[in-house]
């Protein structure tokens, strides 16, 4: 089969397949090809699951997604104590560590003169 | 099985039957349904576990499909719904079913497995001993057989067709979740299905007929 027949014969299924139009009654392969798609409706539906295989399953997807959130790492935790502390604790806080920055430039400035 | 009906009816040439059931196509107050839903299990729990329960069969089918194993269905599931579980604030409505995202990251999650974990694609009669009473239960050998025959397929191949006919979607939904054309999911699905009809030859349908005058009375008629 050349490569454009099958193009057009896959397109054709496709169509049967979406309900756009019936299938060609003269062409054995496409009329074989949908019987056999028709088989698979049946062969590949979904069973239902036991109710314990449904809860097992269940409560292994939680408990791993709770497994997952735990070992987050301390980012979560930090954001949380920062927002317990009052706002001028944060200001202080930042402005202690503007100052230490600043002391340090200041005193590698100095060693660089000393050292010139 | 509604199905047969309309295999008796594409046997014959007596002319075109209906396509078979696409099953999970939506009407939109069904899509609306299940946005509100999504948006609601972004808070509540609770309106995740109805999620849950929509979907988690034919997860787990769709997984038991591809990797041919009761175990690793069970597996794939639950992580495939860890995620869901653990991402949902961060879900975005696209206007297409929640289970095309749920298809996707359990097709992602299948890939990886065949790539990492010494995957050995079993041979489709001895696939899966340790299967679950209730697919043991409810098959017939006819069903298991074109099963097995599934099994046969590449991966692309066996993914387009399990999404198309086990999950029903349409061939725009399955390009999605298989990031892939259209067209190319169109070629997917006949090469499947022609390699399967090779495969299950001529005498399937033979043995196939015992259960079809049963449920399709007609169906000896339409051969002739």
């Amino acid at each position: 089969m050349s490569s454009r027949e099958e193009k057009r014969l896959a397109t054709d299924l496709a169509g049967w397949l979406e309900g756009e139009h019936g299938i060609g009654e003269s062409d054995p392969t496409t009329r074989a090809v949908a019987r056999t798609a028709v088989l698979l409706v049946d062969a590949l539906a979904p069973r239902p699951l036991r109710a314990d295989t449904r809860a097992h399953i269940y409560q292994r997807a939680l408990a791993e997604a709770n497994l997952r959130r735990g070992p987050q790492g301390p980012g979560p935790e930090v954001l949380r104590v920062a927002r317990q502390l009052q706002l001028p604790a944060l200001l202080g806080l930042g402005g202690v560590a503007a100052g230490v920055v600043v002391g340090l430039t200041v005193l590698r400035q100095r060693e660089a003169r000393i050292s010139a | 099985m509604a199905v047969l009906p309309e295999l008796s009816s594409l046997s014959g040439g007596v002319g075109p039957g209906p396509p078979p059931p696409r099953r999970g196509a939506r009407t939109q107050e069904e899509l609306e349904e299940e946005r509100q839903l999504v948006e609601a299990a972004k808070t509540d729990p609770g309106a995740f576990a109805t999620l849950y329960d929509r979907y988690v069969d034919a997860i787990h089918a769709y997984v038991y499909h591809q990797t041919g194993s009761w175990e690793r269905a069970e597996d794939v599931t639950a992580t495939t719904f860890m995620r869901a579980y653990a991402e949902i604030e961060k879900f975005e409505w696209r206007g297409v079913p929640y289970s095309a995202w749920l298809y996707r990251v359990a097709s992602n999650l299948v890939l990886r497995d065949h790539r990492h974990r010494n995957w050995i694609e079993l041979p489709a009669g001895l696939v899966d001993p340790g299967e679950g009473p209730e697919d043991a239960a409810v098959r017939s050998e006819q069903v298991r057989r074109i099963q097995a025959a599934v099994r046969h397929l590449s991966v692309d191949q066996r993914q387009a067709i399990t999404l198309r006919f086990g999950a029903g979607m349409r061939n725009a939904e399955i390009a999605q979740v298989m990031r892939k054309s259209e067209g190319a999911v169109k070629l997917l699905v006949f090469r499947a299905l022609r390699s399967l009809e090779r495969r299950l030859g001529p005498d399937f349908e033979e043995q196939l007929k015992p259960r079809l005058r049963v449920a399709a009375p007609d169906y000896p008629a339409e051969e002739t």
